[in-house]
């Protein structure tokens, strides 16, 4: 195995810190009982409940409005998310490239720098998430939306590029990327919530209620 | 009882079902947090706040995914809040001067009382070069398992790992110079 020939090909002196690093290692007495108190003082977890089958606000026309904060992160650097609509049919599929729209600046109506890495289109309650992750195997999108579930919203690779196009009630959304199963990621190019409460930063995204 | 289970027991109401995963995973993070964190108050802060976080995330834990993994990513996030936030307090190694006259030679093994002197040669490591190094030979996980941990790449880790002997390495070659 490779990592055993890794392992044996270390300096000994190297080896020898391993040896000593991997002994066990004991805490107080009281610690593991002070941490089960704590525990018990806890509110009882509950599982978190799958939302209603069907997304029934998916046939609802909605207008996509990005807020002037987030536009200006946007214009300062996102590469990630894209609102599309009227595309997500040919999205779905997961084989269609993004088709080219009208830049951010026309969705955002603010002043943008003319490079702005990618292009969005206003339409009505559709957002396109886009994530860069070529090497892995598979990624999809988590999130309020789909009750953090891996396995609900599957993206589709082009490239070294994962998409998924969805679409997502007026507000704002919070959402992280799950590469191969296991590594939850934040969107390289959003904002972020902030810690989750269990370790872990998510990424924002605001879509409007109503047409401008 | 599979972990799985376990959780499906906390989920329904039995709240000390918890306990099982506890006891099963405490050690081992345990050792994780002291070797990271270089002493045991604040390792002890890492797990209570690792095992707290996750009972109450624990609604959002997939079952398809394994719970040590879940569990871990929590731990290692803690350990590295933990470690950012009291930079600057200074680590106290007791017994340090007596690990240094009894550091050994090259040909010889390190003093057996050695617990304080691989926490200080640990220390002086980049702590993110110690988690990448840790996690390897002390967790013995694949830089693949270790990529899905840390949301960094493969060919990352592996550079820090081998940065991490390195500088071990040299450490050991300077202490025997002083």
């Amino acid at each position: 195995m490779s990592d055993e020939l890794e392992l044996t090909a270390l300096d000994p002196r190297v080896r020898w810190l391993i040896d000593e690093v991997r002994q066990p290692v004991a805490l107080s007495d009281d610690s593991k009982a002070r941490l089960l108190d704590a525990i018990r003082a806890e509110p009882r977890p509950l599982r978190e409940v799958a939302p209603p089958r069907g997304w029934r606000w998916a046939v609802q026309r909605r207008t996509l409005r990005l807020s002037p904060l987030l536009g200006t992160a946007l214009a300062a650097g996102l590469v990630g998310i894209g609102v599309l609509a009227g595309l997500l049919a040919p999205s779905r599929s997961g084989n269609a490239p993004a088709p080219e729209s009208p830049s951010l600046a026309d969705a955002t109506r603010l002043p943008l720098p003319a490079r702005t890495p990618h292009s969005v289109v206003v339409e009505p309650g559709v957002v396109k998430f886009v994530f860069v992750a070529p090497t892995a195997s598979r990624v999809s999108l988590v999130g309020d939306f789909n009750s953090w579930d891996a396995e609900a919203t599957p993206m589709a690779r082009t490239g070294g590029t994962w998409s998924v196009t969805v679409p997502l009630r007026a507000g704002r959304h919070v959402y992280s990327f799950v590469v191969d199963g296991t590594a939850w990621l934040p969107d390289p190019s959003a904002p972020l919530a902030g810690d989750d409460g269990f370790g872990h930063t998510n990424s924002v995204v605001l879509v409007g209620g109503s047409s401008s | 009882m599979t972990d799985a289970e376990a959780v499906r027991r906390v989920l329904g109401g039995e709240v000390d079902a918890f306990s099982i995963l506890v006891d099963r995973y405490y050690d081992r993070c345990a050792r994780f947090a002291v070797r990271m964190l270089g002493n045991r108050d604040d390792a002890e802060d890492a797990l209570q706040a690792t095992f707290l976080r996750a009972y109450r995330a624990l609604g959002r834990y997939q079952e398809r995914d394994k719970f040590s993994a879940w569990l871990y990513r929590i731990l290692v996030n803690q350990c590295r809040s933990l470690a950012a936030r009291r930079q600057h307090r200074s680590k106290v190694f007791v017994r340090e001067e007596t690990a240094l006259l009894n550091t050994p030679d090259a040909e010889s093994r390190w003093p057996a009382e050695s617990e304080e002197w691989v926490h200080r040669v640990l220390d002086e490591l980049d702590p993110l070069l110690r988690e990448a190094f840790l996690l390897k030979y002390l967790e013995e996980l694949s830089y693949e398992e270790m990529s899905a941990l840390t949301g960094v790449g493969v060919s990352a880790l592996k550079m820090r790992v081998k940065r991490a002997c390195d500088r071990l390495r040299e450490r050991w070659e300077s202490i025997k110079d002083e």
